[in-house]
């Protein structure tokens, strides 16, 4: 998360130097530094027409919540910072975002009672709140589990409804482990009940990796077995046309979202940074993306183009810290429709974006912990660092190549500890199921090793 | 002038010597290691024959200069004797010494004693490194190693923190290998040395130091040497009150040479010009500095030596030798020898891992599976017991390094890989022995070998080091996840850089991989023993790596 947050002042210095240089003296320090409320219009609100439901655009993701260093028992603890917590869904509420997310496994299991506790303070029907039934695990894939899970759902979050109750994931192994997880115990049948009898008002489901789920989902809202209020897909500018070269299980975010506007299902989208990743895109794209909107963030164009297509119900952003907030809103109060040159454009970008062979690590966390300690999210992000930054020297006669390796080598140290490094993979698998965007980790780990470990020798070509 | 140039020379080389140990990047290594190479006691044990007749030669020439300019205990002594010249009252300060007679006697008992230890470490297993304890540059390292090192590296650190804190890399965080008995032994020696130069200049390089009693006795008959001219001196005494060796006799005229270590400070001192560097009994001409006597000091002191020691320096056997010590042998080493990680200390990233772990310990292990993020809480893998122990490829074999080590710790410092530590056992106290916790040997890496001045190791080079078998990998099948079924691993054959580790099925019926070792390819360089996962996880049983080295007597060519 640090990484993220520096990386993003970063941009926004280059930003304001760009700015300088580029555009002259048509300077804007008091927009850039601070969210007055003078710029600010009004935030962009979709309906929702299966309830009514005036839903903001920009919708709040509760997976990557603050958190604080405590030290308890002599060990120190890393846990949610509640205050701040608190602080930045006040700043929300206060400035429109009226859709929180959250799911009982996000941030290792707390982010419903922590998200409970911020919106518990705000009257009911000022915002909705979706979750999600997350029975991954063969323990919660009983009935009894889910059911309990549900229940603790709405315990955690001190409600009697949810608003937008998806089945979560689901795509990841197929139809298979659907059946497994909501059919034969009779969950898919439960979560209609509940809707029938209002505890869920809109039933919906999330969706990454094998496109037959998908389709299968759809078709059975054409046969009339399941009505979907919504659909929450991955879409971003990368993605819409260009999803299989992310990751070849990806489908473009372009089909997704054609079938849902064909059937009039509200959109819900994530992912609309790739997990942070468009907002911190490679040195070349960030520079022509600065140079036509000098005001504007790296992440800014990510929104506009998540939240274009009026299907779209709401953009869900993880944001962390206060200025991702503010970024956010500033984007979206209101949101300005992006021009056909401008859709070009961001195609445009996707390819340059594309050539820097990324890995598509989006920092869901759902592979951790691994069982022998490696930090595999860490890892991704300081290659994928590396890689925007052009700090993964191929070739030993590259001018940059001494400088490039150093920032390589020590940057990897200071982030990862060395007992948490790729070259501790020990290839047994257990995390590769677990990745929504089904990455091959242990492969990328043995790449990523073997990368490190000539580079530190010397032994690059 | 002669001071001068005396303290310009000996800063440069104590200099270069401390950073052979300080230099963590290995720059220091790379480009000077014969500053290590021309110290007298390692070029006599590793029989450097250049560096020898340099050493004789220069002191038959210039007297003990070598004392003075070469000697880094020798210079370190001069410093404390400064830092005494400028604390304290004035009249305890200057002028603060006094001729005394030598202490002949006491030398010599103490140089035979330092002789018989030596040619006893040859042919025993009583180690060179206890002859080593007293022996000035092995001293002065493990005084580096264990006090200026760390010192060095958090320094170091600090500044890497400054460095990470404003996201440039030009620092980046060292850990210091210290080990707390080696640190006992050189705390005793510095607190010895300091008060011998403290309180008498330089006492211990006449009483103690088997080094200065061989040079001195030499540079009795030295060629050029102080001497005081009896017709212009005044008798004021003052040169006597400033020697640091004591060693001027000025009511008769008279300097004891074998104790004079050619510092210059009695030729600066001497207001009337009285003390002459010369050729004794030739008639000195009053001269003009343009044609002053001295020769050219920086040409001797320095020596262009070449940075390896040649083949003929190193002794010993061919490191191809029998049969005899096959491995799964009755161990030959006691209990004792088995270096014990405990009294190590603990390496500050691997406790941060602990301690920032502590909140996976807690929630995440336990709800491993219903939540997501966190990190499994890690611990440090304790070295396993080694029936035979592992000498460093180079030693040629345990005994060898036994008998040819002086326990400098410059090989400990230059690994790169973190692979030796100091031996804790009394069976070669102090000198380096193998472990693989931290790192493992790379077959291309060749530093220790070349590095070594005292010719414990044989130099080698990359293609002898990756044939040069120092023990085999050995599976403890019990705890190995692969075998036992609780994860598809097989790191230690994906790691096996002679690709000498195969997987198996454990037998019929089972999916169960179990790893096989081919003795008579593995080099045993502890890559499988490092990579282990076994003994690295908090929750884990085991604390040891299911593989482990066990080592070769002598070593042996593949």
């Amino acid at each position: 998360m640090n990484n993220t947050i520096s990386r993003r002042r970063f941009l926004e210095m280059l930003g304001l130097g760009l700015a300088a240089t580029a555009v002259g003296c048509k300077s804007n320090k008091e927009k850039g530094s601070d969210l007055s409320k003078a710029g600010l219009g009004e935030m962009t609100y979709r309906t929702n027409h299966n309830t009514g439901d005036s839903v903001s655009i920009l919708g709040y993701g509760m997976m990557r919540l603050p958190t604080k260093k405590e030290t308890i028992d002599g060990n120190e603890v890393e846990s949610i910072d509640q205050e701040a917590v608190n602080d930045l869904v006040d700043y929300a509420m206060a400035h429109g975002v009226n859709y929180y997310d959250t799911s009982p496994r996000y941030c290792q299991g707390h982010s419903e009672t922590a998200t409970g506790i911020a919106l518990a303070r705000h009257p009911r029907d000022k915002y909705y709140i979706a979750t999600k039934m997350s029975n991954f695990d063969p323990e919660s894939q009983t009935r009894e589990g889910s059911i309990a899970m549900f229940e603790n759902s709405l315990k955690s979050l001190q409600t009697d409804y949810i608003d937008y109750m998806l089945l979560h994931s689901i795509g990841g192994g197929g139809m298979e482990n659907f059946n497994k997880r909501f059919i034969d115990n009779g969950i898919f049948d439960f979560l209609k009940e509940q809707r029938q009898n209002g505890k869920v008002r809109n039933l919906g489901f999330s969706y990454h990796g094998d496109i037959e789920v998908f389709d299968t989902m759809l078709q059975w809202m054409d046969e009339g077995r399941v009505h979907w209020d919504f659909v929450q897909i991955q879409l971003n500018y990368v993605d819409w046309n260009n999803a299989k070269d992310v990751n070849t299980r990806n489908t473009d975010a372009e089909y997704l979202y054609g079938e849902l506007a064909k059937r009039d299902i509200p959109a819900v989208i994530m992912e609309p940074l790739l997990g942070g990743r468009l907002a911190n895109v490679p040195d070349n794209v960030a520079a022509k993306m600065k140079q036509r909107d000098p005001e504007g963030s790296i992440a800014s164009w990510a929104f506009r183009f998540a939240g274009n297509e009026p299907g779209v119900l709401t953009v869900l952003s993880g944001m962390t810290y206060m200025d991702h907030l503010k970024d956010n809103l500033r984007t979206y109060s209101p949101l300005i429709p992006l021009t056909d040159e401008e859709k070009e454009f961001l195609a445009i970008c996707a390819h340059d974006y594309l050539d820097n062979k990324l890995i598509p690590c989006t920092d869901c966390k759902y592979c951790m912990p691994c069982p022998y300690g490696l930090d595999i999210p860490g890892i991704f992000a300081h290659y994928n660092k590396c890689i925007n930054e052009d700090n993964t020297p191929r070739d030993r006669r590259d001018p940059r190549y001494a400088a490039a390796r150093r920032a390589f080598l020590i940057g990897y140290d200071r982030a990862i500890p060395e007992a948490r490094q790729a070259s501790r993979c020990i290839q047994c698998d257990q995390c590769a199921p677990h990745c929504p965007q089904e990455i091959k980790i242990p492969q990328e780990m043995a790449n990523i090793a073997d990368y490190t470990d000539r580079l530190k020798h010397n032994k690059i070509s | 002038m002669l001071k001068t140039i005396r303290i310009i020379l000996a800063l440069c080389s104590i200099i270069a010597v401390t950073l052979l140990f300080l230099d963590f990047t290995g720059t220091a290594a790379r480009l000077w290691p014969w500053m290590a190479q021309i110290q007298f006691m390692p070029a006599l044990l590793s029989a450097n024959v250049v560096a020898l007749l340099i050493i004789l030669v220069g002191t038959l020439v210039f007297g003990r200069i070598y004392c003075s300019v070469i000697c880094p205990l020798g210079i370190f002594q001069d410093a404390v004797n400064w830092v005494r010249g400028h604390v304290g009252p004035k009249k305890r300060r200057i002028n603060r010494f006094r001729y005394s007679a030598a202490w002949t006697k006491t030398r010599l008992v103490i140089l035979t004693i330092f002789a018989i230890l030596v040619i006893l470490g040859l042919t025993t297993v009583l180690a060179a490194a206890i002859a080593g304890l007293i022996e000035p540059y092995s001293a002065y390292g493990r005084i580096t190693s264990q006090i200026f090192a760390p010192a060095w590296d958090g320094i170091n650190n600090l500044l890497a923190n400054w460095s990470e804190s404003q996201g440039n890399y030009y620092f980046y965080k060292v850990t210091a290998a210290i080990s707390i008995p080696v640190l006992v032994v050189a705390i005793v020696t510095i607190v010895t040395v300091v008060a011998f130069a403290w309180r008498g200049g330089r006492d211990y390089c006449n009483m103690v130091c088997p080094v200065g009693t061989i040079l001195g006795y030499l540079a009795q008959f030295s060629l050029l040497k102080p001497v005081i001219v009896k017709d212009q001196c005044v008798r004021c005494g003052k040169c006597a009150r400033n020697c640091k060796a004591k060693c001027i006799d000025a009511k008769n005229h008279q300097i004891d040479y074998t104790r004079c270590i050619d510092c210059m400070d009695c030729i600066s001192v001497c207001q009337e010009g009285a003390i002459k560097y010369k050729i004794q009994g030739t008639k000195y001409k009053v001269q003009k500095s343009g044609s002053d006597p001295m020769p050219n000091i920086s040409e001797a002191s320095v020596p262009g030596q070449p940075p390896h020691i040649s083949e003929a320096s190193v002794p010993g056997q061919p490191p191809n030798i029998s049969e005899a010590s096959v491995p799964g042998q009755p161990p030959h080493i006691s209990e004792a020898s088995v270096p014990s990680a405990s009294a190590r200390v603990p390496n500050s990233r691997r406790s941060f891992i602990i301690a920032g772990a502590a909140l996976a310990a807690t929630a995440a292990l336990k709800a491993a599976n219903a939540t997501d993020g966190g990190l499994t809480a890690l611990k440090s893998k304790q070295p396993p017991y080694r029936r035979t122990p592992i000498a460093p490829a180079g030693a040629q074999s345990l005994k060898h390094l036994k008998q040819h080590c002086t326990a400098c710790q410059l090989c400990i410092q230059a690994c790169p890989n973190n692979v030796l530590s100091a031996n804790l056992s009394i069976d070669g106290f102090m000198q380096p022995v193998v472990d693989y916790t931290k790192g493992y040997c790379r077959p291309d890496c060749t530093i220790c070998s070349n590095i070594c001045p005292v010719g414990a190791y044989h130099p080698i080079d990359e293609i002898e080091k990756s044939s040069i078998k120092v023990g085999t990998a050995e599976v403890n099948l019990e705890a190995c996840l692969a075998a036992t079924g609780e994860a598809k691993c097989g790191n230690c054959a994906r790691h096996c850089p002679a690709g000498a580790i195969m997987m198996v099925p454990v037998g019929e019926g089972t999916d169960n991989m179990m790893p096989i070792v081919n003795g008579s390819i593995c080099i045993g360089c502890g890559a499988c023993e490092y990579y282990c996962p076994v003994g690295t996880v908090a929750s884990m049983n085991e604390s040891q790596s299911a593989i482990h080295v066990e080592g070769l007597e002598i070593h042996r060519e593949i």
